[in-house]
């Protein structure tokens, strides 16, 4: 029985002649009569309703239906000859549409440009190929330091204050073994076998320095080409070539 | 003149035709803005407040709802904003200021509806904005549950259920403090009984 109560005592502010289903009615008119709890609960609510019914907002009187009448004129006249009326609205709904069709648009478009300039199949940036260690240790970053000879490191900028004054030979790339250690090295995420230094961004930077745009395109060309034969192996901060 | 004549001639800027909507309804905007604030002078400024509004935004007013729940609907807007503001800047409540709006010339044979009033108001304040709305809503403008979520946002369900929890929380409210009324008065006779040195 008690689980009708819980059921029905939703209805029965509506009991008996309020906004119910006809079945819902009819279950009550079958349940009340035999439930003094129900009984009980539909008293009190009919006496709440009541007292909410006897006790109506006071009519203020004529002199305040005057009042409040003089002073809402005022201020609809004022809001009218400020031109605050706000205009139609109907026709907003399709001023709306351009900006509901274009926020989309304009998501897919950001998405395509990152896609494009960050995903696998991005163009090489200019700097070419940043070689980066997995996480170098303070050592390795000072034998690399030490590796790198003042002749080169005062050869970079010279070169590259005048780059045409000698031609280099575009730097052979490094033979397949040495490619195959990178990767490997790198997947282990151990460090870097001593020869694979010898060819980091710093040297490649230098000798890129020293080259005419025409080499520099010859060479970013054949980097391309190693990647397109899947010999150039890209990470997100890493990329090695065999 | 209809409804739907006058907001049409309305939107097309008379402003004697929106002042003969005021004339209609402004009774009821002020009863629901009184029931909700439970203060006279702040009810009169609400309902003031919510005409004012539902004319600058007249044009916006699509017929095919009703100009009526449109309006309640602004109207509880107007109210809820002025509780939120209330409970930030902590005005106090006074249940006292409604009565002076409709006092009788013959306050003695008025007493116990005044009292009754007081009650019924002290209990109505201690509800939720929106259990206060829907008891009004319903009970005083007598509108449906289908209309009570056009005014109030969700579903008929969902106004039911408020109506029927409110009405719960009211009987509640109402009921503790007859208990505390007739333990006073108990009280008070026992006191009475003490002698005095």
């Amino acid at each position: 029985m008690k689980w009708q109560c819980a059921l029905l005592k939703r209805w029965l502010p509506e009991y008996p002649d309020g906004d119910l289903p006809g079945w819902g009615k009819r279950w009550l008119d079958s349940h009340v009569p035999g439930c003094s709890a129900c009984r009980q609960e539909l008293a009190e609510l009919r006496q709440v309703m009541a007292a909410i019914e006897a006790t109506p907002v006071a009519d203020p009187g004529p002199e305040f239906w005057g009042e409040f009448s003089r002073e809402l004129h005022l201020k609809l006249v004022q809001a009218a000859q400020e031109g605050q009326v706000k205009p139609e609205s109907t026709g907003s709904r399709w001023l709306r549409l351009p900006y509901l069709v274009g926020a989309p648009a304009v998501a897919a478009l950001l998405l395509y440009v990152a896609v494009q300039f960050t995903g696998p199949g991005a163009p090489i940036p200019n700097q070419a190929v940043v070689m980066r260690h997995p996480a170098p240790s303070p050592v390795q970053d000072q034998a690399l330091i030490k590796r790198k000879s003042p002749a080169k490191m005062a050869a970079a900028p010279q070169e590259a204050e005048a780059p045409t004054a000698q031609v280099r030979a575009v730097p052979s790339l490094p033979a397949e073994p040495m490619g195959q250690l990178v990767t490997a090295a790198t997947e282990e995420g151990g460090p870097l076998p001593e020869e694979d230094i010898d060819i980091s961004g710093l040297d490649l930077d230098a000798e890129l320095a020293g080259m005419t745009d025409q080499e520099k395109n010859a060479f970013l060309d054949k980097m391309h080409q190693r990647k397109k034969d899947g010999s150039c192996i890209e990470g997100f901060a890493f990329c090695s070539w065999g | 003149m209809t409804d739907a004549q006058l907001v049409f001639r309305a939107q097309a800027g008379e402003l004697p035709a929106f002042e003969e909507l005021v004339q209609k309804y402004q009774r009821e905007v002020y009863g629901l803005a009184c029931r909700m604030v439970s203060d006279a002078e702040e009810a009169k400024d609400l309902a003031q407040q919510a005409f004012l509004q539902a004319f600058v935004h007249i044009r916006s007013f699509r017929q095919d709802a009703q100009f009526r729940t449109w309006l309640f609907r602004i109207a509880i807007n107007q109210c809820y904003n002025f509780l939120k503001s209330r409970k930030k800047f902590g005005d106090p409540l006074d249940s006292d200021e409604l009565s002076l709006a409709g006092d009788d010339p013959s306050p003695e044979a008025d007493l116990v509806a005044q009292e009754q009033r007081r009650r019924l108001y002290e209990a109505l304040e201690r509800l939720p904005a929106k259990q206060r709305a829907v008891i009004t809503l319903k009970v005083e403008q007598g509108l449906s549950y289908e209309e009570i979520s056009r005014v109030l946002g969700g579903t008929a369900g969902a106004a039911r259920v408020n109506y029927c929890q409110a009405l719960k929380t009211l009987k509640k409210h109402i009921q503790t403090e007859d208990d505390h009324e007739v333990a006073m008065r108990s009280s008070q006779k026992v006191a009475a009984r003490i002698p005095r040195r």
